[in-house]
């Protein structure tokens, strides 16, 4: 009967070990950092969205501001106004010198 | 052994359906699904830039752009009928104009419009109308329709109604339904009132929120640019009323009248009658879009006189107090005789006295001194025969003859304003030369160019002298003369310091002058020593008197009277 002779072959587990240990942490980092990247990017376009929301309504607000300000500035709306509550054009422009009588009565 | 060649078999079919499937999705369909998935990440908008406003020289608006809405319907959410639904629309959409008739029948057909809308075709969704005010919104809003959508609009406000429709222009749609100016100030700057459109390009997530990335691209849009004109608005709202009070009083067919600043060319105001409300120029007649002031052209008559007359006496052929020797009577020119407007004759008339009694023989005399040539050269000078280069959309300038074609006759109806074809503007700016010591400017009605935090003056006002301080003093002078003791002398007004001249020109009408139609005129301007507006009132055809002076002159006047206070223009004390 031959016998075989069993040599014992020095493990490397210990480096392996490590090695995959590494892997695994470094895998699992990358996962963590993608994870927060997606949801600042997510959130980003949230707070963007936000944003952009305010500035139409303040936007919107300017402009039915301006809508009121060109209303009420109107002059033919102003005579219209004036000549239902009575009041009506100056039809005579009478001059008057500052030393006059009726310059003394009215000042 | 078999059972392992079934299991492989079974493995290799699903195997070879996933490939085969996946060859289906990725690459038959894979173009549409591409298309499709874009659709659904991608933002593509155009951003539409804000038209910019039209300011009067306080800085009113005479055309703003305001926040508005366009209006949808989701049919299949409508909760009553069409009628009922058009019935309750229409009443909110159709603007009250003041004329109960006007408004039961635009309400009428608004109704009819937005039933048909309603109730034909079978789109899911229908567009009512664009452009519709806030305040409108609110009470569609408040009515209980249901189904009704509202997305971001512009539209275009005139405030003061059809104040300056001519000036100004209107705002409508060209071929591919975008906002485009049209005649006046809105065709004339349109491009730089437009600005330019934005547009943005970026990826959206599942809840339609962007996604921060460096990809996309996005531009800002560029609004409009505003205009600053020199037009005072409360001397332009009296120029409207008073015109069409004018054109009504007289009973003329139309009437046209304009403001302008003689030492800068700015126009002040400008109307002409009948006009257009540019918030409504759809229901208008297109011919009532055209500025009659640039771009129609009449003969002037007697106003013209004062032109020709500042020729002659700049080349020293006559001086006010040079006497007519033809003044007697009649005078025979090329077999036809030139007579005064009322057959009255004063023998050695003074050139000045020429001018006052609007004497067409005294005009030959003078036209005959000058020369032909030196006439044609002064027409061409005075800016007649070519466009002034006003910045209004739509300017036209009638030819003159050609100067080989002038004969006799031709100089002497030329001399009284007949024969010779001019547009108002021209006529305007000619005569502004003479109250600005005979400097022509060019007529402008913008003078900045405003946008967000600055402001641009316009390029200044082409200027020429066309004849001397001394020749021009000369003619203010007559021209005052004219004022106070001419035909329309009736209705001036004293201590003003007016210098004018009535016109009543006879209307071509198929190759002969019709006897019983005229253009009636009245040019001046206050005070005459440093003038601050000179005016031009033209009435065509009024039928209560031919004669300017007793149409056009008391016309005039009565808005003068308005611009002596608005210039701060006081009576001499005397």
């Amino acid at each position: 009967m031959r016998i075989k002779k069993i040599t014992l072959r020095s493990s490397n587990k210990p480096k392996t070990s490590i090695r995959k240990a590494g892997v695994i942490l470094f895998l699992i980092f990358s996962v963590l950092i993608q994870i927060y990247n997606a949801i600042s990017t997510l959130s980003l376009g949230a707070e963007i969205a936000k944003i952009e929301k305010e500035k139409k309504l303040l936007v919107e607000k300017n402009r039915e501001l301006k809508s009121q300000l060109v209303e009420k500035s109107s002059l033919t709306k102003l005579n219209l106004a004036a000549g239902e509550k009575g009041y009506s054009p100056v039809q005579k422009t009478i001059y008057i010198e500052t030393g006059s009588t009726s310059a003394q009565l009215l000042y | 052994m078999w059972r392992v060649k079934i299991v492989f078999t079974i493995f290799l079919a699903s195997f070879l359906a996933v490939i085969f499937r996946l060859f289906y999705w990725q690459i038959v369909k894979g173009e549409e699904l591409s298309i499709y998935a874009r659709s659904q990440q991608q933002i593509n908008s155009q951003i539409k830039a804000k038209r910019g406003d039209i300011l009067s020289a306080d800085g009113s608006w005479l055309s703003a752009s305001m926040s508005g809405w366009e209006v949808n319907l989701e049919v299949e959410k409508l909760n009553m009928t069409p009628g009922e639904a058009s019935e309750i629309i229409s009443k909110i959409l159709v603007e009250k104009r003041g004329d109960e008739e006007e408004d039961k029948i635009n309400q009428q057909e608004e109704k009819e419009r937005i039933y048909n809308l309603i109730s034909g075709g079978s789109s899911k969704w229908k567009l009512l109308k664009t452009k519709v005010k806030s305040e409108q919104r609110s009470l569609l809003e408040e009515s209980g329709v249901e189904g009704l959508v509202y997305s971001v609009d512009e539209l275009r406000e005139y405030p003061e109604s059809s104040a300056a429709a001519h000036l100004l222009g209107f705002v409508g749609k060209d071929d591919d339904g975008n906002d485009r100016g049209y005649f006046g100030l809105e065709g004339y700057y349109d491009i730089i009132l437009s600005g330019k459109p934005g547009f943005l390009n970026r990826e959206r997530d599942a809840l339609g929120n962007p996604i921060a990335s460096l990809k996309g691209k996005n531009s800002e849009a560029i609004g409009g640019t505003s205009l600053l004109t020199y037009v005072d608005r409360g001397a332009q709202i009296i120029l409207d009323s008073k015109l069409k009070e004018g054109v009504e009083k007289y009973q003329a067919v139309s009437g046209i009248a304009v403001i302008m600043d003689p030492k800068t060319g700015g126009i002040l105001g400008m109307s002409a009658y009948p006009g257009y409300d540019p918030r409504y120029y759809n229901e208008y007649e297109s011919s009532l879009f055209l500025n009659p002031i640039i771009s129609s052209s009449f003969e002037p008559g007697s106003i013209f006189k004062v032109i020709v007359m500042a020729s002659s006496i700049n080349e020293a052929a006559v001086e006010p107090e040079t006497k007519c020797d033809i003044c007697s009577g009649p005078v025979k020119v090329d077999g036809y005789d030139i007579e005064t407007w009322n057959q009255k004759y004063r023998p050695e008339s003074t050139m000045t006295d020429v001018i006052v009694n609007s004497d067409n023989v005294g005009m030959v005399f003078a036209a005959r001194k000058l020369g032909k040539e030196k006439l044609i050269d002064y027409i061409q000078n005075f800016g007649f025969g070519e466009k002034t280069g006003i910045d209004l959309q739509g300017e036209a300038s009638p030819a003159i003859r050609k100067r080989n074609d002038w004969k006799e006759i031709d100089l002497a109806t030329a001399s009284f304003g007949q024969g010779i074809a001019v547009t108002p503007i021209q006529m305007l700016r000619a005569v502004s030369a003479i109250a600005n010591k005979g400097v022509l400017v060019e007529p402008r009605v913008v003078q900045k160019f405003v946008g967000e935090g600055w402001q641009s003056e316009t390029s200044p006002s082409a200027k020429k002298q066309v004849i001397s301080e001394k020749t021009a003093l000369k003619v203010i002078s007559m021209m005052s003369e004219a004022a106070e003791r001419g035909e329309a002398k009736w209705t001036y007004r004293k201590g003003y310091r007016v210098a004018g001249k009535t016109g009543t020109a006879q209307i071509p009408i198929a190759g002969h002058y019709d006897a019983e139609k005229t253009a009636a005129s009245f040019i001046g301007f206050a005070p005459w020593d440093d003038p601050k507006f000179v005016m031009l009132v033209t009435l065509f055809e009024p039928q209560s008197s031919p004669w300017a002076s007793e149409t056009a002159a008391p016309l005039w006047y009565d808005v003068a009277e308005h611009l002596f206070v608005k210039f701060g223009i006081h009576p001499d004390k005397n």
